[in-house]
């Protein structure tokens, strides 16, 4: 069983990221020495790791590596910590186009303003998936709630499902 | 007034089949009580006391007589009769049962209002000027914009779990009565020199423990720009905003840790990497929102003047010189309906004084009303013709207290009487000040005097803004009542000053009497406010009052 239980539009399903190597963004920024230590070129390498970052990071730091990046994730270490959600508006904001993760300690009822800032998936430990079952999950991705931000300023908030 | 479309109807509905959804949730224990909590704020329902409360937004303090009769109805069906206003434009029941909640919101849907972002660390119900619409000196009627920040910041997907709550205030006036500089945002509309209509931006300010004078952000912010330059100080806030500690977790101790210029500068380059693709409102959407507050037509007021009412009726003259503001139409007042009557408790209203509220404002004032953030009602335009009459009225429902801005007009919170962070009582506290005032008849000699009571260090009494602020405190299991003279919630802001060692609950009302006797004996005319005899003389012949027998109590100045 893997460590991540990964939540989409279309319910659970299995981390098809453990293949990728965790590297932390300052792997990513220490430069071009460290990238030489491991024979790849920047970009190839950056499309084969996923990238874990903590909520507090200044993602801005990123900008030049974003377009070749693949996979990223962002830490939600509680439920009631909306830091994740500014991070991945922003992410996409500064042009970043592939897989946006938020990762942690997730309830279902924030399933809404994920998507809505710019994320693709959740992923919840099984313990927490255990608890809070994908029937659950699938009602609410289904419930649509009316979207002010949408009607007023069309394509500020970026969903991508 | 706004009438909600089938948008917003639509998500008012969404919002209470959610909460719904939510609390059977909490009940199947798929969420934890701790991660219900914010979800359970979010929908304004608060654990008190002796039971639950929810709170009720009045978005910028407007509802009609349908809006306010439902109110009535709630307080009869929920509570018990009766509801209370408070100093952020929302009405408070405090005996509430869970089971029942479902159906609450649901009858509040009905007419299209709701519990939602009254509570939780989210932007809150945007408030407004009680007098938008109405008040001579306005630039521009604040609630257009207030409507437009209300859709924008509902369900912000962005900003649900801010690190703290999050309370934004706008006035179209150049007076202050919205108390803007004491918001995490505060707006002013303004014009530039060009004639261009836009907003002058505070933020930083706040009550509470902390208590700061907003800091003036932009001197000028176009209106296109208005909701993406928000958008950079929540995201900024949201990020960089502290999480670590709850008392230091508000955006004043971020812009105090930061400093203005650096808080600014941040902002501002968030908003400059923005700006190129900002998006804003349609001009469908602007008419839609501007179309529900166009004036009356006030043309259909006869000439009317009110001396001749005042022949008729000396009560009537006492009363109208307090409770009556000009209107911006020579034909029109703006009424103020206190809910201060003396002895009572602040800013409650029974289902019965509330329908008549509904009656009168249906019959006779374009079926508009407000709540302040002074616990008062308004009618925004009243015919001068109706004056009389309508005060008839309210005189049998109880509701003819002749005291606006005076000694008993009295803010308080709900203190140890119903909340459960209250560390001393401020309501029976209020009735003991209106009425010792009341018997000495020495009200309107007084004049204009803002007293405002918190039980706590929180300061939902707003007390640092008061000309007279108390502040209720438990020392050693004891009520302590400190107090501060000089505070000043209008365009003046100013922080209430210590007056020293707090006085326990006997001494407290003693205290007040000589504080107002100092004022009265040293005053240069009736001319001179509280307020400026205040700031003319300083700390040092209260403190000689208040502390006869200390030598701190020789003159400082």
């Amino acid at each position: 069983m893997s460590e991540w239980i990964i939540i989409t539009n279309k319910g659970f399903s299995s981390d098809n990221w453990s293949n990728l190597p965790v590297v932390f963004p300052e792997a990513i920024l220490s430069g071009p020495k460290y990238w030489q230590q491991f024979g790849k070129i920047q970009t190839e390498y950056l499309g084969k790791v996923q990238l874990k970052l903590g909520n507090d990071f200044q993602v801005e730091e990123l900008e030049p590596f974003l377009i070749n990046l693949r996979a990223i994730s962002i830490d939600f270490p509680t439920a009631n910590d909306g830091r994740g959600f500014s991070l991945a508006r922003r992410l996409r904001e500064l042009g970043y186009q592939s897989i946006l993760r938020a990762q942690g300690h997730f309830v279902v009822d924030h399933y809404r303003h994920a998507i809505q800032c710019g994320f693709d998936q959740i992923a919840i430990s099984p313990k927490l998936a255990k608890r809070m079952p994908e029937s659950y999950w699938k009602k609410q991705i289904k419930i649509p709630m009316p979207n002010y931000q949408e009607k007023l300023q069309p394509g500020t908030l970026i969903s991508r499902s | 007034m706004y009438a909600y479309n089938d948008f917003d109807k639509n998500y008012v509905h969404s919002r209470v089949n959610e909460f719904s959804e939510q609390v059977q949730r909490r009940i199947d224990g798929v969420l934890t009580e701790e991660e219900f909590k914010p979800l359970r704020l979010q929908n304004g329902l608060y654990l008190q006391l002796h039971a639950y409360m929810i709170r009720v937004a009045i978005p910028y303090g407007t509802l009609n007589s349908q809006q306010m009769r439902q109110l009535a109805l709630i307080a009869e069906k929920y509570d018990k009769g009766y509801g209370h206003f408070t100093t952020r434009q929302n009405i408070q029941y405090n005996w509430i049962k869970l089971p029942e909640v479902a159906d609450l919101l649901h009858d509040l849907a009905k007419v299209n209002m709701h519990a939602i972002q009254t509570s939780g660390n989210c932007i809150r119900n945007i408030t407004a000027d009680h007098f938008a619409g109405a008040a001579i000196e306005e630039i521009e009627d604040p609630r257009p914009t207030a409507e437009l920040l209300r859709q924008w910041s509902s369900g912000h997907p962005e900003y649900a779990f801010l690190p703290r709550k999050f309370k934004i205030a706008i006035s179209g006036s150049l007076n202050d009565r919205a108390v803007i500089a004491f918001h995490d945002i505060g707006l002013f509309i303004r014009r530039n020199d060009n004639g261009e209509i836009g907003y002058k931006i505070f933020i930083g300010g706040g009550l509470g423990r902390t208590p700061r004078v907003g800091r003036i952000l932009s001197e000028f912010v176009p209106k296109n720009h208005l909701l993406g330059f928000i958008d950079s100080i929540m995201h900024i806030y949201n990020r960089l905003g502290r999480r670590d500690n709850i008392y230091k977790a508000r955006i004043k101790i971020l812009v105090d840790e930061l400093g203005i210029d650096e808080a600014r500068s941040q902002i501002y380059e968030h908003f400059e990497s923005i700006k190129n693709n900002l998006v804003a409102p349609s001009m469908d959407v602007i008419a839609a929102i501007a179309n529900g507050f166009i004036p009356p037509d006030f043309s259909t007021a006869k000439e009317h003047d009110l001396k001749k009412d005042f022949l008729l009726s000396n009560e009537f003259k006492h009363w109208a010189e307090t409770n009556l503001a000009s209107h911006r139409d020579p034909n029109h007042v703006i009424v103020s309906v206190s809910l201060k009557k003396p002895g009572e408790t602040p800013g409650d209203a029974t289902a019965d004084q509330m329908r008549i509220l509904a009656d009168l404002s249906e019959q006779y004032a374009y079926d508009e009303l407000r709540v302040s953030h002074e616990q008062n009602i308004i009618f925004p335009h009243m015919p001068k013709q109706h004056a009389l009459k309508i005060y008839r009225v309210l005189k049998n429902a109880g509701l003819a207290a002749a005291n606006i801005g005076m000694v008993s007009d009295i803010i308080a919170c709900p203190g140890m009487d119903y909340c459960a962070l209250a560390t001393a009582r401020s309501i029976p506290i209020a009735q003991q000040i209106a009425t010792r005032f009341v018997e000495l008849k020495t009200e309107r000699d007084i004049g204009p005097l803002k007293i405002k009571i918190s039980g706590c260090i929180n300061a939902c009494g707003h007390h640092h803004v008061g000309h007279i602020g108390i502040l209720g405190l438990d020392k050693a299991g004891v009520e302590n009542y400190q107090i501060t003279l000089g505070g000043d919630g209008t365009e003046d802001a100013q922080l209430g000053e210590r007056t020293g060692p707090g006085f326990s609950a006997d001494e407290l009302i003693p205290a007040i009497e000589k504080i107002i006797g100092v004022y009265l004996i040293n005053r240069q005319s009736r001319n001179e406010t509280f307020l400026n005899f205040y700031r003319r003389s300083g700390m040092a012949p209260f403190k000689t009052a208040l502390y006869p027998n200390k030598k701190t109590s020789r003159h400082i100045l």
